[in-house]
This record gives C-alpha cells, sequence and structure tokens, in this order.
C-alpha cells in the first residue's frame, strides 16, 4: 500500500494534535504540590512567606533600617574623610592631631562604623568579623623557645 | 614610667580601675604615645559604669527610653552586639545588674577593701539577650526597662585595637587586652607572653587573656556567667588567646573560659583563635 505525501502530512497533524492533547489532559488533572503553586500569591500572607527569615543586622533591630553609622558633630566631618582615606599610620596620626582626646576616639568611632556598616551591605553580618576584626584573617603567630623572655605580656586584668 | 631607647618609647600607666597598660612605640614620636595615654583616659571617663556622670552611667539610667548617643558609645553598643554573636551569648554586656549583684559594684580595689557580702543571684534568671533588650540606631539607642550596660574587656580591646592602627609599629597593651603592629623592636616581630608561661611570637594581632584568677574578692570574682547570672563556675582558670584583632581575641578568651576545657578547644579554633593557651585545675594545656 502507498501513501501518498499530503496523507502522510495528515497523519503526522493529527498525531501531533492527539500527544498534545493528551499530555495537557495528563497535566491538568495531575495534582499540584501545595507549596509550589504555579501562580503564587503575589500578596497577603502563605505558608512559604512564614518561612522566610531575614538575617538580623549587626547593629541589631534599629540598624536594620539605618544608612548611616551615627550622629556627629559636624565640625569633625572634614577629619572623618581624610581619615576614612588615609593609608598609612602616620597620615592618620596627622589628622587627629589636632583634635582633643574626645574627639579623636568619635572620629574613629564614627569611621569604624561607617566601615561596618559597609561590610553589612556586603553580607558580613554573621559575628564573622565585621566588629570583631576580621575573622578570616589569621595573623601570623609563631611559638618563642622556652628561653625568651617577652617583650609584652597578656594577663587577666 | 616612661623610657626612650634607640627610638623606642615604652610607657607604663595605670587606668581601668587599676590596671596595669603598657604602650611601646616603634619610630613615632613622643606626642603620639602622649595621646595614646589620655585618649585611653578620656575613653574610661566616657564609658565607665563607676562613675554615674559617665555617658554609660547615664545611658544605663534611661533604660527604657530611645536616647541620643555618642559616636563612640552607639559603636560599642553595636560591637556588643557583635561580640554576643560571636560568642554564641556567652560575653554579654547586659551582665550589670548580674555583677552589681554578685557584688562587684565599685572598683575593684575598693570591692576589696569592703567587708565581704554574700553574692545574690540576679533578679533576672540568667542575663537576658542582648539583641532581646538593646536596640541602636543612627546617633541613638534604647535599652529595655531595668536592663543595663557594662561594656567589660570588649571595651579595652576594642580602644587596643583603634590606638595600635594609629601606629605602623607598636604595641599596645590596656590592661592586658593587646593590640601589635609590625615587626617589633628588632624586626623579628613581637614576643608576648602568654598565661601559660610561654611565649608567641606575633607581628599583626590581637592577644588577650580571661580568667577567674584575677580581679577576685572574697566570695567572688569578675567572670560573669550569663547564663547563671553568677560568678562563672569553670575548670579553666585562665586563656590567653591570639587572634586577628584585641577585640576578636578578647571576646573569645572569655566566651573559651566560660564554656569551659575540653569543649573550649574546638570552640576556639571555630572562631579565629591562630593560637590559644589555657591553665586548667588539671593542668596546662596549649594549642
Amino acid at each position: 500500500m502507498t501513501v501518498g505525501t499530503r496523507a502522510l502530512k495528515a497523519f503526522s497533524g493529527v498525531g501531533a494534535v492527539v500527544v498534545c492533547g493528551v499530555s495537557g489532559l495528563l497535566v491538568a488533572i495531575d495534582p499540584k504540590p501545595a507549596g509550589a503553586p504555579l501562580r503564587p500569591p503575589v500578596s497577603g500572607s502563605s505558608s512559604i512567606a512564614a518561612a522566610l527569615v531575614i538575617p538580623p543586622s549587626c547593629g541589631g533591630v534599629g540598624a536594620a533600617t539605618s544608612g548611616s553609622a551615627a550622629t556627629l558633630d559636624p565640625s569633625l566631618i572634614p577629619a572623618v574623610r581624610q581619615f576614612a582615606q588615609a593609608t598609612t599610620a602616620s597620615e592618620r596620626r596627622a589628622i587627629i592631631a589636632s583634635l582633643s582626646a574626645s574627639q579623636r576616639l568619635e572620629v574613629e568611632a564614627y569611621v569604624r562604623a561607617l566601615r561596618r556598616n559597609a561590610q553589612g551591605a556586603t553580607g558580613r553580618c554573621d559575628g564573622s568579623g565585621a566588629a570583631t576584626g576580621g575573622g578570616s584573617i589569621a595573623p601570623s603567630v609563631v611559638d618563642a623557645p622556652p628561653s625568651t623572655q617577652p617583650l609584652i605580656n597578656t594577663y587577666v586584668s | 614610667m616612661s623610657t626612650i631607647h634607640h627610638g623606642i618609647i615604652r610607657h607604663v600607666f595605670s587606668a581601668f580601675g587599676g590596671a596595669r597598660c603598657e604602650v611601646i612605640v616603634c619610630g613615632a614620636d613622643d606626642g603620639a604615645v602622649s595621646a595614646v595615654i589620655t585618649d585611653t583616659y578620656a575613653f574610661e571617663r566616657q564609658l565607665t559604669r563607676f562613675d554615674a556622670r559617665s555617658e554609660l552611667s547615664r545611658f544605663n539610667a534611661t533604660a527604657g527610653d530611645r536616647v541620643p548617643v555618642s559616636a563612640l558609645l552607639g559603636e560599642l553598643l553595636r560591637v556588643c552586639l557583635d561580640a554576643y554573636r560571636l560568642s554564641d551569648g556567652l560575653v554579654n554586656a547586659a551582665c550589670h545588674r548580674a555583677l552589681i549583684a554578685a557584688g562587684y559594684d565599685r572598683t575593684i580595689n575598693r570591692v576589696r577593701r569592703r567587708p565581704p557580702i554574700p553574692a545574690r543571684r540576679s533578679p533576672h534568671a540568667g542575663v537576658p539577650p542582648l539583641p532581646g533588650v538593646l536596640e541602636v540606631g543612627d546617633g541613638w539607642a534604647r535599652l529595655a526597662p531595668g536592663c543595663a550596660i557594662d561594656l567589660g574587656g570588649v571595651g579595652k580591646g576594642w580602644l587596643a585595637d583603634r590606638l595600635g592602627e594609629r601606629f605602623d609599629n607598636a604595641a599596645i597593651n590596656l590592661g592586658g587586652d593587646l593590640r601589635t603592629r609590625g615587626d617589633g623592636p628588632d624586626g623579628g616581630g613581637w614576643t608576648v607572653g602568654l598565661c601559660d608561661g610561654r611565649a608567641a611570637t606575633v607581628g599583626d594581632a590581637g592577644v588577650a587573656t580571661s580568667g577567674t584568677s584575677s580581679r577576685t574578692w572574697r566570695g567572688g570574682h569578675h567572670l560573669l556567667d550569663p547564663r547563671t547570672g553568677m560568678p562563672a563556675r569553670t575548670n579553666i582558670t585562665e586563656v590567653s588567646v591570639v587572634a586577628a584583632s584585641a577585640l576578636r581575641a578578647e571576646v573569645l578568651a572569655k566566651g573559651a573560659c566560660l564554656m569551659g576545657s575540653p569543649a573550649a578547644d574546638g570552640w576556639l579554633r571555630a572562631r579565629g583563635s591562630a593560637r590559644h593557651a589555657m591553665v586548667v585545675t588539671t593542668g596546662t594545656r596549649a594549642a
């Protein structure tokens, strides 16, 4: 038996319609997983939304919405800018040399807070070092020979 | 006391209620060393809990209210929150009330001169979790009613780091919380004596020691366990930690001491201790 080209095209078309129809029917009757709707709600609550946990910020509840570090005496802002940009210890000393003791501490605290905010913005908010000094940076340390006289001692104060 | 020898300035002074402090600086002028001492006293005046006029005492007195705080106090309060998380809650600055109840209600020298009083348990069961009682925002902070903050060694560690960062080659020791920078006086590093009598040579590092062997009085000591609200009962007498900063070393040392041996070993390694030494009641161990 020979089948003409037109008949082959017709069979092919009908077959495609049947396959697609059956597939669609199977998808339609298949039970949907309750936790993953095909059209998730964009408002209101759901079990998924309730399960989401927003990690706390490094600075507690209030800091979660904070954009800057703290308030500061405006007269110290130039020193803060210079101090934050200084690359050497001697530069930092020179910038704060003319300030009072309390002002020096304010500037250093403010710059520290700015850096913490910057670190927090990049996700370093896990107690691994944003405030406590870089947990990923291991200092070089070697055991001194037993007879070595220490230059300086640490002790319980 | 101050000595100058071949470009090295060494000065010993007393701060933080009589704690021995020391500055060793290479290649800087004496004005910079004077600033270290001046700033240490300014820091203590602003943040001591033993003076009702200090900013910290005034902040504690307004618990329950949202009040303005300086950049310095705001930064230190945030550091306390981070220390709490780093230490799994073992370093808890909300321990002020429990310290008072334990008898540490004045400087340690005055506590020792006073006739002994029995330590009382804090009215609270243990110490409340710090993140639940302290909020810090932009230029303001708020404590839950009935709570108060003691910065303790966290403040000294933070300050040692800031003062150390002013120099390329120096060691700053604030009552045992130590920050080193640079290669030391002879270029071979800073040799630091640890609590077990051994020494370690470090470059840019923080070193701190915590324990129950100092700041003691009849019937108590200063190391409070926030889980019980009472002076700690631990088998670690002293622990020294070398870490990336004095603040981190301080937090880890205190947390390890409260945790006790042998659990403290792994706990310290997991949190960035580069080296630690312990004196435990059954002997001496180092790692």
